[in-house]
């Protein structure tokens, strides 16, 4: 793109989000806001116990009251929906299969247990409340203590423990590392976390009986993952399963997969013969949806006196909550903290255990930055190391980090490290923080009692990440494709595999094609989230893939049909393609403005009278494949002050630098970078997604479940580095930076204001921050 | 949870002992409660409003007299409610153990109470509490009842 005019270049300019005036203006159009002719409204049964076999289902009485079309059951799922189950081929890990809605037993609060649908929505909220289901209660499965205690009762009759999967990994010399060395240990065990989308789920399933067409209008990530998980739990043949996403009002990871919600919807729609809709309230969300985090890492590293980290022996043990979220197996998360373990640190070994277990809560979830607890914890560790050292957790950073002139290099799990300025980030966030100037006015801040703190966090982010990461996780990502198409007009319409729900997509994407294209960006229209028109990707919006992947896919797309364009030109203005351009909607002979024809023209004269050698239409698919690098990184400095008479924590300055590679429009990066940090703002100080002994979930609405607001995230510093560009698109994804490296930040900066407790637990109360003062 | 409560009645064991037993007769001291149907000697079927802060819940409940030894004065009910909007439910064990106390007697309940779905949630940190001012309701209506 390097011989686009300057003006023309909208890569790199923060131009207005195309998507912003229509969401703004209360014309954007949710799963909510559909109507469609005779839609019926479904609502769910759900259980109030966590762990309980089934005795009875009463619905008769339900069932007659006014309104009230169906009550389904596992009963009348039978035959409509095969039984779930995670993809077949993943070996090692046990396979719990389930329904839809809960036959036999119940295991978590919130399993669904029937859908009624009626004629609306009250009607079916007042024939849920009508409806008795008689449980005979079990010992509930509330904490990894408990699945790992054989006395517990199992959550599924045919899988033998509570134990789903475990893995034991080594990678380079462990036993050379630990040999001699100082040992640090650490004990991570973050909260669970709810990921709290503006949008609940739902979905209208909206089944034809005369073509027997099944359209699924769902709140989704991932389109065509869910038409795939449809189709075959359905038996309903793929070219007969559409799924539209309309607007999407966030979703963090909570809207992957299939939901069992979806199948029970389909299955009504299809056994009735009309629309149903199911729109999901927040205490249901909050309940029933996913959950994340909660992890317990326990770590020993090996380290030399002067920091070098010589290796680190890790254990993660893993609660997935009851029911896989599909089609992920419980296995999943564990190769991605694995492979991300060491981090932007040049550390040669790694000693890996993974156990996973079944509890009765509502299913793990993806969540923003999944494989967080590494960062987490070996930011919270390399402090921990300074401290007992008694060196600077900078230093501790400096002697570890990546520099550039080591790249490319590998880390000890497998995958390249190329490109990444870890270590410059490192150095600009400590100037910027103004460390030295910040120790002084610590040390006198405590001679009058009062407490602040500074922490760092350094993390690198696989944005997509280059070509051999998913291979070190024993796992592969499909390429992406796009398709671009000239209109009759000579305006382009891009159709995206990405399924955007808040990151801007129609907008940058957009920026990308109109520059290649050389054309305005009024002229380009993103289409997105219809299986019908849009090209195939099992994953859709997630795992940061837009911003290199979806960016080059519609690089490459828009490209193929300029060059369509361009042979077409030459065609009718007798010049050799490679001697035109096209500037501002004008194909002209390079250099010279004024004798070329407006782009409309030549697209006319394509589409009426196709030029020999040229199909009709303009159109073209392309496909990326992950290019070099893909690394997004940087470092977050967090300064804290607390009260020490409330334990209350203010963050009173927040920065961060990092490197994404070249900004296609830096609003919406910075939009990324703050939204992601204000979600880890309320893990490290807020959020707590709560059950107790007996798994009752104790956080089902905002007065239990505090999110961030404005009063708690700070005003937030960013400054970016541009790396050299290892590949033509170097745009990377910025998504989960600021929610993984975000916590340890503020861990790290409270724990600096307490003078070096240690904090294992979050999030940092006021009521812990107390306890933690009083030691 | 387990929740403790006692309180004294001016009536003597036996009096208290016929009277706790009687159910039709007692189940009305009961604030909010009330007797729906009596299917066996030992088997009840009660309805029960409370209120747990801003929340106003009823309860289905079915109780099974587990015990009723005279002779050691002690009494089980075996509790298991659901609330009728389907907002969760709760099972119980509560056993009632009475003792002289000079002319009067005293009365003590330990309820081992498990609370699910919302009531959970939300009565927590209030059950104790409500429990508590129910159980002197109860006193109330007894003591009047016998005098």
């Amino acid at each position: 793109m390097s011989g686009v005019a300057p003006a023309q270049r909208f890569v790199g300019q923060s131009v207005r989000r195309v998507e912003d005036r229509r969401i703004l203006t209360g014309r954007g159009r949710y799963i909510d806001d559909m109507q469609l002719p005779k839609m019926l409204h479904a609502v769910f049964v759900r259980s109030s116990v966590a762990h309980g076999r089934i005795v009875s289902v009463d619905v008769d009485a339900a069932r007659s009251m006014p309104g009230v079309v169906a009550v389904l059951t596992a009963l009348e799922l039978e035959g409509q929906a095969y039984p779930l189950s995670i993809q077949p081929d993943v070996p090692n890990v046990e396979r719990p299969v389930f329904t839809a809605l809960a036959s036999d037993k119940v295991r978590y609060v919130g399993d669904p247990i029937a859908v009624v649908v009626a004629e609306g929505r009250y009607a079916a909220e007042d024939a849920r409340d009508a409806i008795v289901v008689d449980y005979d209660p079990l010992e509930a499965v509330a904490s990894i203590e408990h699945a790992e205690n054989p006395e517990r009762p199992n959550l599924f009759d045919d899988i033998p423990s509570n134990l789903l999967y475990s893995e034991h990994r080594e990678f380079g010399d462990v036993e050379a590392a630990f040999e001699g060395a100082r040992v640090v240990k650490l004990t991570m065990r973050p909260q669970r976390v709810a990921h709290v989308p503006m949008e609940c789920r739902g979905g209208i399933a909206d089944y034809n009986s005369g073509s027997g067409d099944l359209i699924y209008y769902a709140t989704t990530q991932s389109p065509h993952g869910l038409k795939l998980g449809l189709s075959g739990v359905l038996a309903q043949p793929a070219e007969q399963v559409r799924v539209i996403t309309p607007d999407v009002g966030g979703a963090f990871g909570q809207k992957a997969g299939l939901q069992r919600e979806d199948v029970a919807l389909c299955v009504a729609s299809r056994m009735l013969g009309r629309p149903v809709k199911w729109v999901e309230d927040r205490v249901e969300n909050m309940t029933s949806a996913s959950h994340a985090r909660s992890e317990i890492l326990e770590i020993s590293a090996a380290v030399d006196d002067d920091g070098t980290i010589r290796g680190l022996d890790v254990t993660m043990r893993l609660d997935v909550g009851a029911y896989p979220v599909l089609p992920f197996p419980p296995s999943f998360l564990g190769p991605i903290v694995r492979t991300m373990m060491t981090g932007p640190y040049h550390i040669p070994a790694l000693r890996w255990a993974n156990t996973v277990y079944a509890t009765n809560k509502a299913s793990y979830g993806t969540y923003r930055g999944p494989w967080a607890i590494e960062t987490l914890a070996r930011e919270a560790l390399v402090d921990r190391i300074a401290r007992e050292l008694g060196l600077d957790p900078l230093d501790v950073r400096r002697r570890n980090v990546y520099t550039v002139e080591e790249q490319p290099t590998e880390m000890v799990t497998g995958p390249t490290i190329e490109g990444i300025r870890a270590s410059e980030a490192l150095e600009r966030a400590a100037e910027l923080a103004g460390e030295r100037d910040f120790r002084a006015a610590q040390a006198k801040a405590r001679e009058e009692g009062r407490l602040i703190g500074l922490g760092y966090s350094s993390y690198i982010e696989p944005a997509p990440g280059p070509p051999n990461l998913f291979p070190s996780m024993e796992s592969g990502l499909p390429p992406e494709r796009a398709y671009a198409r000239l209109e009759i007009d000579g305006h382009l319409t891009v159709t995206t595999a990405q399924a955007p729900h808040g990151q801007g997509h129609e907008t940058t994407l957009a920026q990308v094609a109109a520059t290649e294209m050389g054309i305005p960006l009024e002229h380009v229209r993103v289409i997105h989230g219809d299986t019908q028109l849009t090209p195939f990707s099992v994953i859709g919006t997630g795992g940061s893939r837009a911003a290199t992947m979806a960016s080059g896919a519609a690089l490459l797309a828009t490209r193929s049909v300029k060059e369509k364009v361009l042979e077409i030109a030459g065609h009718i203005m007798e010049i050799s393609p490679s001697d035109l351009e096209i500037v501002d909607a004008t194909v002209r002979p390079k250099g010279d403005p004024a004798g070329g024809m407006p782009l409309a023209n030549v697209a006319g004269a394509a589409y009426f009278a196709a030029p020999p050698g040229e199909d009709a239409g303009l159109r073209s698919s392309s496909v990326m494949h992950e290019p070099p690098g893909g690394w997004s990184g940087g470092t977050h400095a967090c300064q804290v002050e607390i009260d020490p008479q409330t334990g209350v924590v203010e963050i009173t300055r927040y920065l961060v630098v990092e490197d994404c590679g070249e900004l296609i429009n830096p609003a919406i990066v910075e939009g990324q970078i703050r939204g992601g940090i204000a979600q880890g703002v309320g893990i490290a100080l807020l959020e707590n997604a709560l059950y107790d002994e007996e798994a009752n979930f104790l956080a089902g609405t905002f007065m239990d479940y505090l999110v961030p607001t404005v009063m708690e995230v700070p005003r937030i510093e960013i400054e970016h580095l541009e790396g050299d560009a290892l590949h033509e698109v170097n745009y990377r994804g910025v998504g989960e930076g600021g929610t993984i490296a975000a916590p340890p930040a503020v861990l790290n900066a409270v724990a600096d204001a307490l003078g070096g407790v240690p904090i294992t637990t979050l999030p940092m109360t006021p009521e812990r921050v107390l306890e933690l003062i009083d030691g | 949870m387990k929740l403790e409560n006692s309180f004294s009645v001016p009536a003597s064991p036996q009096q208290t002992w016929d009277l706790l037993n009687d159910v039709p007769r007692v189940v009305p001291n009961m604030p909010g409660a009330r007797l729906d149907e009596v299917l066996e000697e030992n088997v009840f079927k009660a309805t029960m409003d409370v209120k747990l802060g801003p929340m106003a819940l009823q309860f289905a409940a079915d109780v099974r007299r587990e015990v009723a030894d005279e002779g050691s004065m002690t009494t089980t009910l075996a509790v298991k409610a659901r609330e009728t909007k389907n907002r969760g439910g709760a099972t119980a064990t509560i056993e009632s153990v009475l003792e002289a106390e000079g002319t009067g007697t005293r009365v003590t309940i330990v309820t081992d109470l498990h609370m699910h779905g919302a009531v959970a949630q939300y009565g927590r940190g209030v059950v104790p509490e409500v429990a508590g001012q129910m159980v002197s309701r109860f006193a109330e209506n007894l003591a009047a009842s016998l005098a």
